[in-house]
């Protein structure tokens, strides 16, 4: 229900919205309120009956037409155009929409408390995983060192006493990191995931550099979440 | 401009103290089901009405503490809340599934305070300081 | 004992007159802060977001915490600036848009409920609000700065054109009522608002205090992606919180002076005139000044800044003669059917 319809507006609007082009194109030339670039709609063919270029008659058929053309016979009449004009019609019907708008409930998402929608497979927080025995996953291919774009990966490794390989080092600079997720695509062993924690700010630069064990922690917090991640998009991998 | 109706009617089915409460924390009135609540006593609420709550708005979490923080919501929880997963982790099938003995307790975000995480390295540093052996003399 | 008993009359007056120019400006600069609030709510309404909803309950103190933040940042002074009339600008903007004696307290909030009934109101009011001017052309000058100095020429000639649209306007309106006197004016409007007789009038009225408090789409000024700030570049905390209150101090001036002159001022509508509404006349005022401050806003939130030489050929080209057309088709009906008050 627009404003225009309520004081009656409408069927004037209309009316100004159905323009001709006058057959005489002398006047159409002549006439403001024809001409084009008096309005902010370019809708020459607003009567589909209409053809678009009209069958132009003898000189002196077109003489005697334009003799008894009534300009302003078809077209909104003088006294709606300054009413338009001088009301600020057009105007009024924006901020009438405005004014719509005002009583509507906002779309806010109230931060902290309600968040909007997130992917399985967002890319936030990184972890270290471990096998369901406790046994960290990584074996140290350094494969994640090697495609990470942002060199952000440090690795160093070290061989146990089982003969296993293991990272002694493995340290992310979080300040380089750009999420690209590469180095989950290249894990073999599913060890390096990014976790859809994305609350990780911190005060200082120094505490986003985050070294094995802080990874590990994060992976053993938040594992129940990265398996059920894992097992929503296994069927696509 | 939020709606007088909408207040009206959360407020007639939540009752005044709840959302007395709202209006200090999340700032507007909401009512929906009480979905459960996490060990740190933050409680969980969903309302899947669309005529109700825009999506973004369905599911929200009334925090424990007043000095509240985004990471104080635990991972399975947060899964629940960000729509990442369907059900909410009491009910979830894979949640109930994994629960390996190693997990850890959540630590929410303690940057700024002195529990904030320090780097360190966890390797042997490769250069050590050349500590001159001195022969005794005879 | 007798120069005692005057110099103690004298005094009391002297404190009682100071009683009653701090009633009017203390809720005026209170209505300027909450304006400031009031914008923001209303302008997030309109563009559904919920705006600063943190500060107090539904963000109602955040005028308070912006004031707080203003106040404590640090006063920069440019170095080639002229010092005296850097900080003379922010000052004389403030009081002439302020000004609460001057042009409050000829404001009428009731029958009999002004600091002063001044026969020549709206020449008083007019004359001051022109003077405001000169604080925005001394702020550009003092700064010593291109981008303030532009901002002044523009604003100050966008004022200079609309004032004549203002003036135009509210000419239309004494001659219909042949007085200058709020109080005269409001009397007459009894039977109906002027906004009713005069709707061509009002709306571009409307249009010229819009340019002449340099609101949306004629806020030239402000035009941040071409010129900093406008006059006010080089204004850091407490000079730029003076800008800040006047600008704000004048939108309700112009509305509450909208109000008395086309929308009836204190008077109800001829249905409730009764005994018992008698108190309410200052209320109703504050309502009809709500109603201009509202619709300030949602011109905001409508419309687009014009480009600037759209704003001044709008004026000169378009305004104008339909201001003269009207100063004097009114008179001539006036005369025609010999109903001049005069």
């Amino acid at each position: 229900m627009s404003f225009a319809r309520i004081v009656g507006l409408q069927p004037r609007i209309l009316v100004a919205a159905t323009r001709h082009t006058p057959a005489n194109s002398i006047l159409a030339r002549r006439l403001i309120s024809t001409s084009t670039c008096a309005h902010a709609e370019h809708n020459l063919q607003s009567n589909p009956n209409e053809k678009l270029r009209p069958v132009h008659p003898s000189a002196t058929q077109y003489d005697a037409q334009s003799l008894e053309e009534d300009p302003y016979k078809r077209g909104p009449s003088a006294i709606d155009k300054a009413v338009h004009l001088f009301f600020l019609t057009e105007i009024f019907r924006g901020m009438w929409i405005v004014m719509e708008n005002f009583f509507r409930p906002p779309y806010t998402i109230m931060y902290p408390f309600e968040k909007g929608p997130l992917s399985p497979r967002f890319r936030g927080e990184h972890a270290l995983r471990r096998y369901p025995s406790g046994e960290e996953r990584c074996i140290a291919c350094k494969l994640c060192e090697a495609i990470c774009p942002a060199q952000a990966i440090t690795i160093e490794s070290e061989t146990r006493e089982d003969g296993s390989r293991k990272t002694s080092k493995y340290d992310i600079d979080m300040t380089k990191c750009i999420y690209c997720g590469f180095c989950q695509e290249a894990c073999p062993v599913d060890a390096i995931v990014e976790t859809q924690n994305q609350e990780f700010a911190t005060e200082t630069r120094e505490e986003l550099l985050y070294n094995k064990e802080k990874l590990l922690a994060i992976g053993d917090r938040a594992e129940a979440e990265i398996a059920a991640n894992l097992q929503a998009d296994h069927v696509y991998r | 401009m939020v709606s007088l109706a909408r207040t009206i009617r959360n407020l007639r089915r939540v009752g005044f103290r709840e959302w007395w409460r709202q209006m200090q924390y999340i700032g507007d009135a909401k009512s929906g089901r009480f979905v459960g609540s996490d060990q740190f006593n933050n409680r969980y609420y969903e309302n899947m009405n669309a005529e109700e709550e825009i999506p973004g708005r369905q599911r929200w979490v009334d925090f424990s503490q007043h000095e509240y923080n985004a990471s104080q919501v635990p991972p399975e929880w947060h899964s629940w809340l960000q729509h990442i997963r369907k059900d909410a982790p009491p009910q979830d099938p894979i949640f109930a599934k994994v629960s390996p003995p190693w997990k850890a307790p959540h630590i929410e975000n303690l940057t700024g305070t002195r529990g904030a995480y320090k780097p360190y390295n966890t390797v042997k540093p490769k250069i050590s300081a050349w500590e001159p052996q001195v022969k005794a003399r005879a | 004992m007798l120069g005692i008993n005057i110099n103690k009359i004298a005094l009391i007056s002297v404190i009682f007159n100071l009683i009653d120019v701090l009633s009017v400006i203390l809720p005026v600069l209170l209505a300027v802060a909450f304006m400031t609030i009031i914008e923001r709510k209303q302008l997030a309404a309109h563009q559904r977001r919920v705006g600063p909803n943190t500060v107090g309950y539904y963000g109602v103190l955040q005028p308070i915490a912006d004031a707080l933040k203003l106040i404590v940042k640090e006063t920069v002074i440019p170095s080639q600036s002229n010092k005296v009339l850097f900080y003379l600008a922010p000052v004389s903007t403030l009081i002439f848009s302020l000004l609460g004696y001057d042009l409050w307290g000829i404001i009428p909030f009731g029958q009999g409920l002004s600091l002063s009934d001044f026969s020549l109101g709206i020449f008083y009011t007019l004359a001051l609000s022109s003077l405001g001017i000169f604080g925005v052309l001394l702020a550009g000058w003092s700064a010593n700065s291109k981008y303030a100095f532009l901002g002044s020429l523009r604003s100050t000639s966008a004022m200079i054109s609309y004032e004549l649209i203002l003036s135009s306007a509210i000419l239309i309106v004494i001659i219909l009522n042949g007085s200058l006197n709020y109080i005269t004016i409001i009397e007459n409007q009894q039977a109906i608002w002027f906004i009713v007789p005069l709707l061509p009038v009002f709306i571009f009225y409307f249009i010229a205090i819009l340019a002449e408090t340099s609101r949306t789409p004629f806020d030239l000024q402000e035009a941040e992606s071409e010129l900093v700030a406008g006059f006010f570049t080089e204004h850091s905390s407490v000079p730029f919180v003076f800008f800040f209150l006047s600008e704000y101090s004048s939108i309700i001036l112009f509305s509450c002076i909208t109000s008395i002159l086309f929308l009836g001022g204190y008077n109800m509508p001829e249905l409730f005139v009764n005994d018992t509404f008698i108190n309410l006349q200052s209320i109703v005022l504050g309502l009809k000044t709500c109603i201009i401050c509202f619709m300030f806003v949602l011109v905001r939130a409508t419309l687009p800044r014009l480009r600037y030489d759209q704003l001044i050929s709008l004026c000169w080209l378009n305004l104008l003669p339909v201001a003269v057309a009207f100063i004097i088709l009114v008179p001539s009906i006036l005369v025609a059917f010999d109903i001049a008050p005069y």
